[in-house]
């Protein structure tokens, strides 16, 4: 412990004189170029009719993210063909392309005043965050010179916070349920394609066998908040703890979430403990391409994984299924869409620029990366082809369900969720904890997540 | 300082006298130039985030944003802090986990004392018990978690083994988090206490001994009148900077617990990173840190007004 005495005062120091030199900086740069920056420039070439693009002057645009920048570069080069004047100048802020310590930078990078245009956001909870600090430029007016009338027109989600857009959506996340085909056929189990989760609980029982360091478990559930509230979020209204400022907390759906976790952890024995799962701080994607579990209930970023990466290659076909109902009757399939999303900083320069890159990249420029993303116009078999094209063992992808979850998930509309979402989420986790841990029955559970979600809800009006 | 008044007592000309302040001035000059970088340093780095975190607690604000959008609200945040149950209970952690400073030194002295006096290679041992010390923490953390899996890690392995039904499940369990964290935290921070009571050991004089031995005084006669007592400074000490570090764990939480399971082992320093740098609300985050500021200084100076009690001045 000793060693630690230095650590943490020069994180705080550079985090506070990080934000004393932005705001230095930073201010005066957005009063001059805040609006509308499509009015034609005066240092324009007087020759140049055109009246709707601003110029052809060349442009450079500032764009930061946890993406690789190997990854990156085709895109970018791709831009230059669309755009020769416009050259965006990519900073790849971590070599891991972990979002979260991406996105520490990138506020650290905001803090520290240097000019950033586009910023790039792993989650609706992390973008929603940014625009309540009034840290991203509104995109409606650019939106409607463009034509758009409504976002909704062109992409799957809808990201506005209260009538204002502040973000385009760019990849297009739903959950589904990954299943290990080789280990179904063994047990002589068929694809789902309708289901609750009873019959989640009877494959995970069936595809569960051996004991002690050597258990094979039907199912994992990783640490992340949403897999206390799997009930919830395959509702297709009100799938967050919070709606529209009331709370969701006392309420069948958050009863039956916890439910599960019991049933399939502590009598089941079909899911691996939680308690293993936090004190070992396990990952999914070993866990499920190790064999450990036979099923996962996860999002699209792992399509292409199924078939293989350098790090946990494909030694067996994965299938698709969509997310269990709650009961019978219910649709199966519903999740709620989530992705990443592009934005505008406030303090741009050149934001009609920017605006355009975002518009090209959340669209033709994520199909030509074959991503799977929330414009409407995307060609889902095109896509699933594409992404066979390109992983280690396309045959270990099992197309025909998933063509068939793709095109059977009924999305909700985006939730956005309020500025202190991660507050509620950790508010509940820490006694839906305790419950899974069997420390507390599931009564108690949900009145003291009730009153302490009910405390940060007060406490941030 | 009090040195530059020597020439003037010397009697001299009122010219050499004059002479030597200039002498006296450039010393002075040159003083300040040698601590200067470090001084700079410390303005920078220390005092100023210092000032500026006092301020910050009384706003409500983020460091992202400008300072347009900082907001006064006073003692807004403290009133807050008072009705945060999670803060109280990470600071009933920090004074639960001070406990770990006490019973590693203790264990460090009796280490010390057997090392020095009934044990050949003590250098190997030195070394043994000094390891965790320099390895990463991220791997001693890693290392401890294997070793005490909940389900069919080796620790609970042998607890079963001799007739304990249901092992506690160690970091995973709410009740016993705080305690392996403690766990680890002594065992981390054995290896400093060791060497510095053995350097202490070192400088007690061997006739204290030999005068006991001719008296006759048994072992434990021995170590209670002459290595305790003489050993109080080091004590000291090591009690201070062990109870300021313990105060400030943080890596080692982080790595092994996130502060869970249920925030049964945040502690301050947790919860302040977790409000300034994932929620963003650098002004609460603020509060808190003056709050274990003010802490601090006040376990510091108590324990300066009791050393007089019990700490041996040679």
């Amino acid at each position: 412990m000793f060693k630690l005495k230095g650590t943490l005062v020069p994180v705080l120091a550079t985090g506070l004189m990080a934000s004393l030199l932005a705001g230095c900086g930073g201010n005066n740069a957005d009063n001059n170029n805040g609006g509308n920056s499509a009015a034609p420039s005066s240092s324009a070439p007087a020759s140049q009719t055109a009246s709707e693009s601003p110029s052809d002057e060349p442009v450079t645009l500032r764009f930061a993210s946890w993406i690789p920048k190997s990854q990156m570069e085709p895109l970018l080069a791709e831009y230059k063909k669309e755009k020769p004047n416009v050259t965006v100048d990519y900073t790849e802020l971590v070599e891991n392309n972990d979002s979260d310590e991406g996105l520490k930078k990138l506020d650290l990078l905001v803090a520290s005043g240097t000019e950033l245009d586009v910023a790039m956001f792993p989650s609706a909870t992390e973008y929603s965050k940014r625009a309540g600090l009034d840290l991203l430029a509104p995109l409606n007016d650019l939106l409607a010179a463009e034509g758009i009338a409504s976002v909704t027109d062109e992409y799957t989600v809808d990201p506005s916070i209260d009538g204002q857009v502040f973000a385009l959506p760019d990849t297009y996340e739903n959950y589904f349920v990954l299943l290990n085909k080789d280990m179904l056929d063994q047990a002589g189990l068929a694809v789902p394609t309708d289901w609750t989760w009873d019959d989640f609980y009877d494959y995970a029982r069936k595809l569960s066998s051996g004991d002690g360091a050597n258990r094979v478990y039907g199912t994992y559930f990783h640490s992340w908040p949403m897999y206390m509230e799997l009930a919830l979020l395959n509702q297709s209204q009100d799938n967050n703890l919070i709606n529209n400022g009331v709370l969701k907390v006392d309420s069948p759906e958050i009863r039956q979430s916890l439910e599960i976790r019991h049933q399939m952890e502590v009598v089941d024995k079909s899911a691996i403990p939680y308690s293993d799962t936090i004190s070992q701080k396990l990952a999914y994607r070993p866990v499920y391409f190790s064999q450990k579990a036979a099923m996962i209930v996860t999002g699209n970023w792992m399509i292409t994984e199924s078939g293989g990466s350098d790090e946990f290659p494909a030694t067996f076909v994965s299938a698709f299924a969509p997310m269990p109902a709650n009961k019978e009757g219910d649709p199966s399939g519903v999740s709620p869409a989530n992705g990443n999303f592009m934005s505008v900083v406030k303090s741009s320069k050149n934001q009609q620029a920017a605006y355009e890159f975002i518009r090209w990249y959340t669209t033709k420029g994520e199909e030509f990366n074959n991503v799977y993303s929330a414009w409407k116009k995307q060609d889902v078999d095109r896509f699933i082809e594409g992404i066979k094209s390109k992983v280690q063992s396309p045959d270990m992808i099992d197309t025909e369900s998933l063509s068939y979850v793709i095109k059977n998930s009924p999305t909700t509309p985006l939730n956005i969720p309020p500025a202190y979402q991660s507050e509620l989420d950790d508010a509940y986790v820490k006694e839906a904890e305790k419950f899974v841990l069997g420390q507390q029955d599931i009564e108690t559970t949900v009145k003291n997540a009730a009153t302490a979600l009910q405390k940060i809800v007060d406490a941030n009006k | 300082m009090s040195q530059a008044r020597i020439p003037a007592k010397t009697n001299a000309a009122s010219l050499r006298t004059q002479e030597g302040r200039r002498r006296r001035r450039r010393e002075i000059a040159a003083g300040y130039v040698f601590i200067g970088p470090m001084l700079i340093g410390i303005l920078l780095f220390t005092i100023i985030p210092m000032l500026m975190l006092f301020l910050f607690s009384l706003t409500d604000w983020s460091f992202l944003t400008g300072y347009d959008k900082l907001k006064i609200v006073g003692f807004h945040n403290f009133s807050r802090l008072l009705h945060d149950q999670d803060f109280g209970q990470s600071l009933v952690h920090n004074l639960i986990m001070l406990l770990a400073v006490p019973i590693g030194m203790a264990l460090a002295l009796l280490l010390a004392v057997i090392i020095t006096e009934r044990v050949h290679l003590s250098g190997f041992f030195k070394v043994i018990f000094f390891m965790p010390q320099i390895s990463s923490i991220v791997a001693v953390a890693v290392v401890w978690q294997v070793l005490f899996h909940p389900s069919y890690g080796p620790v609970n392995g042998m607890l079963s083994a001799i007739g304990i039904d249901s092992p506690p499940k160690w970091l995973a369990d709410p009740h016993y988090a705080l305690p392996s964290v403690m766990l680890l935290m002594i065992w981390i921070d054995l290896g400093v206490g060791l060497i510095i009571y053995i350097a202490g050991l070192k400088n007690i004089p061997r006739d204290l001994y030999e005068a006991a031995d001719i008296d006759g005084s048994s072992a434990w006669t021995k170590f209670r009148k002459i290595t305790f007592p003489l050993l109080t400074p080091t004590s000291f000490f090591l009690l201070i900077t062990g109870i300021i570090a313990n105060f400030k764990a943080f890596a080692l939480i982080k790595v092994l617990t996130d502060g869970g399971p249920a925030h049964a082992t945040s502690v301050i320093v947790y919860d302040m990173y977790e409000q300034g740098f994932v929620n963003l609300k650098t002004g609460y985050a603020s509060s808190m840190a003056v709050v274990l500021f003010l802490i601090i200084l006040f376990i510091t100076f108590l324990q300066w007004m009791f050393q007089r009690k019990w700490v041996h001045n040679g």
